[in-house]
C-alpha cells in the first residue's frame, strides 16, 4: 500500500489518481489490480512477474522522479476533468430531503442548492460496483448516517452522509440520506462482450445540476412503483 | 441439443450451491470484489484429482443437502467438509475420483465439520464468464445467471468425455493429509503498517478467538479479546477508507476483529491490523461458528514462499 501526505486531501486524491495512471502506463505488467483510494493506493503485485519486495524498490525509485516532474505529468491521457450530473430532487424520489435539511436546519431549496452548486471529487470507488464517494461536501450539509440502515435504497438514489455524497449505482443496502435521483446509468457490465461502462473514475470531478420530473424521466429516470 | 455436452440437473439446490472458479482478478478499482471459490485449498485438489485445467468451473456446496441428476457418464471428485456423499445408495470416497453413470443421483448430507464442498467434473463445468470468470457473486449478481445460486431443475453442462484419457484407477488424496475441519486453527497473521500500534500485542496473540454467528463470504468475525491501538496512533490516524484484500484483520470499534473473505468489500474505513495469508484464510472458510481460532505472527516472506509454492504446485499438473 501507498500512503502519500499533502496539505490537503484534495490534493492527495488528484495525486494518488494520477500515480495511478502513472503505474498503468509504467508497470503495466507487474501488478493486477490498483484501488485508489482518498490519499492511499493498494497494488495486488503480479507475482508471477516480480516480487514484492523488487516491485517496491522500484516504484519508490520511480515515484521520487514522478514527483520531481509531476507539473508535466499532469493529465497524461484524458481523465474526464467534469462529469456532470443531472439530479431530480423533487420530494416524490428524495425520500429523506426534508427531514435531513431539518437536521442541518436548512430549507429543503437551501439543501438542494448547495448540495449543487460545487464541485466534489471522485475519492474512492468501493462498497459496491461502481460506487463513488464524493468529497467533500460543504460543512452545512454534514449529518450522521441514519441510524439503522435501509435494507433497499433504489438505483440512482443521490444521497449523503458525514462529509461525502454519492449515487448508489445499483439498487443495494444503504445507510446515507436519500435526498435526489439521478437518471443516468453509471455503472453497467455488458456480459455479452465482458465490457464495463463505469462513469466516475478516482481523480475526476463531478458536478451536479438539478432538472424538473419531465426532464428527468426524458432522461430514462424511473420513478418508484 | 448438441451430442458431445453431457447435462447434470438439480434436483434439491441445498443452502447454497454455486459455479465458481478462483475469482474475477483486476477489477477491485471498479468496487467488484473478486469472488470465487471460500476454500481454494480444496477446490484445487478437486480439479487436480481430476486432471483438469486449473481454473475450470466446479461447483461450491455450502453445508451440502444438495442432490443432482446426472443425464450422462461422467467422472466426478468431491472434496471439502467430511459429508457423507452417496451415488445413489452407494457411499462416495471423498477426495478421489469416482465414476459416474447416466441416471445416477448424487446426493450430500449434512457435513458433520468444515462449510463447504466443491463437485468438480471432468473438464469442468461448461459456464459463460463473465469479466473472464465464471464466479457467482450474489450480491453483486455477477456471474451466470446474474450471479444467483443454483435453483431446483437448473440444468448445467459438461463437455462430455470422448477419450479414454482417464486413468482405470481411481486418483486418491491420502487421507491423513486432509485438512481436519474441526481442529483449532492457528491463523498466520503477517503483521501490517499498524501493527506496531497494537495494544498488548503478546496477549493478542495467546487469545483464543470464537466464531461468531454472522459470518460469511464477505468477512468471519471473532469473539473474544477486544483488539485496541494506543491512544496516540488513535489521535492521528486518518479516518479515510482504502483498499483491503482478502485475510485483512480489521478491527471495528468494538475491537472484535473481522477477517475479509473471499466476497470481501474492496474498500474498507476500519484500522487493520494486517492480514492473514492467504493458506490460512482457506482453512478459515471451513471452520463453523463456535469453532476457535488463534494468531501466530509470519514473516511476509515466509508467508509468500508458501503461496508461491501453493501456486507452482497446481498450476504444474
Amino acid at each position: 500500500m501507498l500512503r502519500i501526505h499533502s496539505n490537503t486531501i484534495e490534493e492527495s486524491i488528484d495525486t494518488i489518481a494520477l500515480l495511478t495512471q502513472y503505474l498503468h502506463t509504467d508497470f503495466n505488467e507487474d501488478f493486477i489490480d490498483a484501488v485508489p483510494a482518498f490519499n492511499t493506493v493498494l497494488i495486488y503485485v503480479n507475482l508471477s512477474h516480480t516480487t514484492p519486495e523488487a516491485f517496491r524498490q522500484n516504484l519508490l525509485y520511480h515515484v521520487a522522479a514522478f514527483s520531481a516532474e509531476a507539473p508535466r505529468l499532469k493529465n497524461p491521457r484524458d481523465i474526464p476533468v467534469t462529469i456532470s450530473l443531472p439530479i431530480y430532487y423533487g420530494p416524490e424520489l428524495a425520500w429523506d430531503l426534508q427531514s435531513a435539511a431539518g437536521k442541518c436546519g436548512l430549507s429543503g431549496a437551501e439543501l438542494i442548492k448547495i448540495h449543487s452548486e460545487q464541485y466534489y471529487h471522485v475519492c474512492a470507488i468501493g462498497f459496491s460496483p461502481g460506487f463513488a464517494y464524493l468529497g467533500f461536501t460543504d460543512p452545512a450539509l454534514h449529518l450522521a448516517r441514519r441510524s439503522s440502515p435501509r435494507t433497499h435504497v433504489p438505483k440512482g438514489a443521490v444521497a449523503i452522509a458525514e462529509n461525502q455524497t454519492a449515487i448508489y449505482p445499483q439498487a443495494s443496502p444503504g445507510g446515507w440520506h436519500i435526498i435526489g435521483r439521478c437518471p443516468s446509468t453509471l455503472f453497467e457490465v455488458q456480459e455479452s462482450n465482458s465490457t464495463i461502462l463505469c462513469v466516475f473514475e478516482v481523480g475526476a470531478k463531478v458536478k451536479f445540476y438539478s432538472v424538473s420530473l419531465e426532464e428527468y424521466i426524458a432522461l430514462g429516470g424511473q420513478l418508484d412503483e | 441439443m448438441n451430442d458431445s455436452n453431457g447435462r447434470v440437473q438439480i434436483k434439491k439446490a441445498g443452502t447454497q450451491t454455486t459455479l465458481q472458479d478462483s475469482g474475477r482478478v483486476g477489477f477491485q478499482h471498479l468496487g467488484i470484489t473478486p469472488g470465487g471459490y471460500a476454500d481454494r485449498h480444496a477446490a484445487s485438489w478437486a480439479n487436480a484429482l481430476l486432471g483438469n485445467q486449473e481454473n475450470s468451473p466446479l461447483l461450491e456446496i455450502t453445508l451440502g443437502q444438495c442432490e443432482l441428476y446426472f443425464e450422462h457418464d461422467s467422472v466426478i471428485c468431491v472434496t471439502g467438509a467430511e459429508c457423507d456423499v452417496l451415488i445413489n445408495n452407494r457411499p462416495m470416497t471423498l477426495w478421489c475420483s469416482q465414476k459416474i453413470q447416466a441416471g445416477e443421483i448424487l446426493r450430500f448430507g449434512f457435513p458433520y465439520t468444515g462449510v463447504f464442498n466443491y463437485l468438480s467434473i471432468a473438464r469442468g463445468f461448461s459456464s459463460p464468464n463473465v469479466l473472464n470468470s465464471c464466479a457467482s457473486v450474489i450480491r453483486e449478481k455477477l456471474g451466470p445467471n446474474n450471479g444467483a445460486a443454483l435453483k431446483k431443475n437448473d440444468w448445467l453442462k459438461f463437455t462430455k468425455n470422448q477419450s479414454t484419457s482417464f486413468s482405470k484407477s481411481a486418483l486418491r488424496f491420502a487421507s491423513r493429509y486432509r485438512p481436519d475441519y474441526a481442529s483449532h486453527l492457528e491463523l498466520n497473521l503477517i503483521p501490517g503498517f499498524d501493527w506496531e500500534n497494537v495494544e498488548e500485542k503478546e496477549a493478542f496473540l495467546q487469545q483464543e478467538y470464537t466464531i461468531a454467528q454472522n459470518t460469511n463470504k464477505m468477512g468471519t468475525r471473532l469473539n473474544g479479546m477486544p483488539i485496541a491501538f494506543t491512544e496516540e496512533s488513535r489521535k492521528k490516524r486518518e479516518a479515510y477508507s482504502e483498499g483491503v484484500s482478502l485475510g485483512t484483520v480489521q478491527i471495528p470499534e468494538n475491537g472484535q476483529p473481522i477477517i475479509l473473505g473471499a466476497e470481501h468489500q474492496t474498500i474498507g474505513g476500519y484500522p487493520k491490523v494486517g492480514c492473514i495469508s492467504k493458506l490460512s484464510y482457506y482453512q478459515l472458510a471451513q471452520r463453523r461458528p463456535g469453532q476457535s481460532v488463534s494468531f501466530s505472527l509470519v514473516s511476509r516472506d515466509q508467508a509468500q514462499r508458501q503461496w508461491l509454492r501453493f501456486l507452482r504446485f497446481f498450476s504444474s499438473i
